[in-house]
């Protein structure tokens, strides 16, 4: 309505494909060709339920097209794929015509939080997965088309742990919010 | 006889009508401001409050929506954060239910949860109460519930005035504002002054003064209210009736002033008793003008059951005005 060039990205997992705001989005999305791009991290659990225990069609995808919204399948381990993928489905939204879908099939290798035991899934099933990380292989494509080199990682890789330890460092060096400002921001101000 | 005389200082309209102004005004005052709802556009609307809209301002901003609550309410919090002043349109509080993860979760937390950086300016307009026969499907007051809520501003408009002018004043809110437009209000008819505009939307009003017993209510139950203190008048009681008008914030100030003056006070909500509004009244009664009492606060309110569908068990389940007067005498002690 704005006439902005905008795209939306809207991420979510296969656990809120089962919610019935999940099927009335894609159906206004695409009934009023709304620039959306909507992404499923499909990693086969809604937290430790397996998704042939919710969804009578696990392949996800095919819900969006039901909604005539275009879809696609993407190897969610597979960084240049995804990026791909991505791009093809960013361009066709910014064409004009429509959402486009996208359900990346992934894996989640840790537990789903601190309070998760994991007794819904084989450990063989983790370490099965964990072969095919994202990164390992990211990293190893590199390596064989020569776009990096040894000394490459262990650059980045120094980096990223420097990023990080500086993030953790100004976390803990914060100070926390103060109790005064409790009631702050539950409504905007000023009233008109 | 000329025929440029001067304007007339009111004009004879309804409540739909002015509700119907005050989108039209909206919708041409500020072009970030469209209407989306089910059945707004070639229905008219359920209530008929936007018929005509669709052919002047065009499908692009009276939006009709599939029956899907969640997916538009959602669509106008989106809007609103993406700098549009959308109108949504629930057809009635009791659909609205199936919008409350957008509305509560969503809409009533996100400038909390972004610490001040995403403020929500939508309204959502609907309908409440009972009277028309359509039952428990249709038929709940379900706006104590929604003034439950932080984050969110419940407003109830009762007169025309109110009708016409709370819209304009939501929609320059920059909160998630929530406006409960009575079913068995919409054909009231009245005068509005033709200057009618924006009006406050977070006090009370008096509008009846009294010294007796305040009766306290909002949105369908005020012209009963009024009915009632029409008959105690005849009995020698002066009642003094208030117009909550918003539902979040409850105009506190004016609530304790007027039971404070009456020392009696009797809550009149179409609502169920049990965790409602006017429990809610009642304890802020008891915690500001608890000393100031003569008498036990007392309420009116709907029979605690599904709304039912036939006119005269409906009705039953209804406050009504000998209800009222008899709550109030009680009150007297008589």
């Amino acid at each position: 309505m704005q006439k902005r060039t905008r795209v939306t990205c809207c991420f979510f997992g296969d656990g809120a494909v089962a919610e019935g705001a999940f099927h009335e989005s894609l159906n206004l999305a695409e009934l009023w060709k709304l620039p959306v791009l909507f992404v499923c991290e499909n990693n086969r659990y809604s937290m430790g339920t397996a998704l042939a225990l919710t969804e009578s069609e696990t392949d996800l995808h095919l819900k969006a097209q039901s909604y005539r919204v275009p879809s696609e399948v993407v190897d969610g381990m597979d960084v240049v794929a995804v990026e791909a993928a991505a791009r093809r489905a960013v361009g066709a939204v910014r064409a004009g015509g429509g959402p486009q879908f996208l359900e990346c099939r992934t894996y989640r290798f840790r537990a789903h939080s601190m309070f998760d035991p994991e007794l819904y899934r084989p450990k063989a099933e983790v370490e099965e997965w964990k072969k095919r990380g994202p990164i390992a292989r990211f990293s190893d494509w590199l390596k064989q088309t020569g776009i990096l080199h040894e000394a490459d990682f262990a650059a980045i890789e120094t980096d990223a742990e420097r990023e990080v330890a500086a993030a953790v460092a100004f976390a803990e060096a914060g100070t926390w919010e103060p109790v005064k400002d409790l009631t702050k921001f539950v409504y905007a101000e000023p009233s008109p | 006889m000329s025929a440029e005389g001067p304007a007339p200082a009111t004009m004879r309209t309804t409540y739909r009508e002015a509700v119907r102004q005050a989108i039209r005004e909206a919708l041409l005052a500020d072009e970030r401001v469209f209407l989306m709802g089910e059945d707004i556009g070639r229905y008219g609307g359920c209530y008929a409050v936007s018929k005509g809209l669709l052919a002047e301002f065009g499908p692009e901003r009276i939006r009709d929506t599939p029956l899907s609550e969640g997916a538009y309410v959602g669509a106008g919090i989106g809007a609103a954060l993406g700098g549009m002043r959308p109108i949504v349109e629930v057809m009635t509080v009791n659909f609205s239910l199936l919008a409350l993860d957008q509305i509560v979760n969503n809409a009533a937390t996100l400038l909390h949860m972004s610490g001040g950086q995403f403020n929500v300016p939508v309204v959502i307009r609907m309908a409440t109460g009972a009277g028309r026969q359509v039952a428990a499907q249709h038929s709940h007051s379900l706006e104590g519930w929604y003034a439950h809520i932080p984050g969110i501003k419940i407003v109830a408009p009762a007169t025309i005035e109110d009708a016409r002018g709370m819209l304009a004043t939501a929609l320059r809110d920059p909160n998630p504002v929530l406006i409960f437009e009575h079913v068995m209000l919409y054909n009231m008819e009245g005068d509005l002054a033709a200057t009618a505009g924006a009006v406050d939307i977070e006090k009370a009003v008096i509008r009846r003064p009294g010294r007796d017993v305040s009766l306290l209510t909002y949105g369908g139950t005020l012209f009963k209210t009024l009915e009632a203190a029409d008959a105690l008048a005849k009995e020698g009681i002066q009642a003094e009736v208030v117009d909550l008008r918003s539902l979040r914030p409850l105009d506190e100030a004016t609530i304790v002033g007027s039971v404070s003056r009456t020392r009696r006070a009797v809550i009149v909500d179409e609502g169920w008793k049990t965790g409602g509004l006017s429990a809610e009244i009642m304890a802020r009664i008891m915690e500001h003008a608890f000393w100031e009492l003569d008498a036990p606060v007392a309420r009116v309110c709907s029979a605690e059951i599904p709304m039912p569908y036939p006119r005269h068990l409906e009705q039953a389940a209804l406050p009504q005005p000998a209800a009222i007067v008899a709550a109030a005498r009680g009150t007297l002690g008589r």
